[in-house]
């Protein structure tokens, strides 16, 4: 049986944020624009979200206090760039914000990623693939930059453009720290993974 | 393990979340919103205020500053030290427009309009009353009136006043007004 999944065109995803800035700019129909926004990006967001922070508490908080943020702060948005970099943007800050509390409460850095790691293993599936446990793993090893850059890149696909919008870092940067965090996390698993 | 590549990997999310999760999530964002409706803190508006714009303004408030503190101060001229005060200064002198100029202006009138009814004056007495006692004083107070010289005007003004009855001076002063201003300047 073959699957087909509607993946959104650039057109129906600028149209759809056309409308929820619309909506967002008037006082009055506010809340039904943050009503139409949440249901296009809180998936992604939350997804994005949780791989930094790895605890869905954590995360779950971290998406309302963005979304409150967005709420709050929607005169703020130039629309110089695209609705979902700025979302991105929010909520990468939001979740970078709680590592260095985190990061604080573990006293170093080494003892926070040891930290992150261990919630790996209490947060994923029962049926989870070892290797990619392994993944997780490895992305928590990772320096906050690099672990940033790989899983917007990985497992969001974004291009490196909007990345250069979201992280204020060039592509050339990007495609560095890219090709860096890739080859940590293949090392990483080829030592760690047991056949 | 030796040709492992992470881009062959399948991208799997292995973590789960609560069911009915994103359908809560808004909920509790409304919840917090209406909580704390924070007001919206507006950007405050900046001006960019061009170099010619700022150039002139500066002009206009330090001349502004100078007329002020002149009308002020309008006897003290010993304090001004820049040329501009100094020209800020001078205007009232050719253009009298405080109140001390105006009172300058007017007392100099004053005195001038006092001369000349003065003269009139006498000419008019000596033609009305051709006494002989006092016709040769008036005529030669008239007649060096008009000279130059202030010290034979003073003698004739002198021998005038002395030749004149107390009645002809009273008559003679009817037409001038005694200024107070006088006795400032002897």
């Amino acid at each position: 049986m073959i699957k087909f999944t509607i993946q959104p065109t650039k057109a129906s995803m600028k149209s759809k944020e056309s409308e929820i800035i619309e909506l967002m700019q008037n006082e009055r129909t506010r809340e039904k624009g943050l009503r139409l926004l949440m249901d296009a990006y809180q998936s992604r967001l939350y997804w994005h979200i949780r791989r930094m922070i790895v605890d869905h508490d954590l995360a779950q908080d971290i998406l309302q206090e963005t979304f409150i943020k967005v709420y709050q702060n929607f005169h703020q948005f130039k629309q110089n760039s695209l609705l979902y970099t700025w979302l991105y943007r929010i909520a990468t800050n939001e979740s970078l914000q709680q590592l260095q509390k985190l990061k604080k409460m573990q006293k170093t850095d080494e003892n926070a990623e040891y930290y992150l790691q261990n919630l790996v293993a209490d947060n994923v599936e029962n049926d989870a693939d070892k290797i990619q446990i392994l993944l997780q793993k490895a992305i928590q090893s990772l320096p906050e930059k690099q672990k940033l850059v790989f899983t917007m890149r990985y497992y969001d696909e974004l291009p490196y453009e909007e990345l250069s919008k979201i992280l204020d870092m060039s592509v050339g940067t990007l495609k560095t720290n890219y090709h860096y965090a890739r080859q940590k996390i293949e090392d990483y698993i080829k030592e760690n993974y047991e056949a | 393990m030796k040709n492992f590549d992470i881009e062959k990997l399948e991208r799997k999310n292995i973590y789960k979340a609560p069911e009915n999760f994103f359908g809560d999530i808004q909920e509790n964002v409304f919840d917090k919103i209406k909580l704390n409706p924070k007001t919206e803190s507006k950007p405050a508006k900046i001006f960019h205020l061009s170099r010619n714009y700022a150039v002139a303004a500066s002009l206009v408030l330090l001349f502004g500053i100078a007329a002020f503190w002149q009308f002020n101060n309008p006897d003290d001229v010993s304090v001004n030290t820049f040329d501009s005060l100094k020209t800020v200064k001078n205007i009232p002198e050719k253009q009298p427009e405080n109140e001390a100029a105006k009172a300058y202006q007017t007392l100099k009138n004053d005195i001038r309009e006092v001369e000349n009814e003065t003269s009139e004056n006498v000419v008019k007495f000596a033609k009305a009353e051709p006494q002989k006692s006092t016709q040769k004083a008036v005529e030669t107070m008239a007649s060096k009136a008009k000279t130059e010289s202030a010290s034979a005007t003073e003698v004739q003004f002198e021998q005038m006043m002395k030749e004149l009855s107390n009645a002809e001076i009273a008559d003679i002063g009817k037409g001038t007004e005694q200024d107070v201003y006088l006795d400032l300047y002897y």
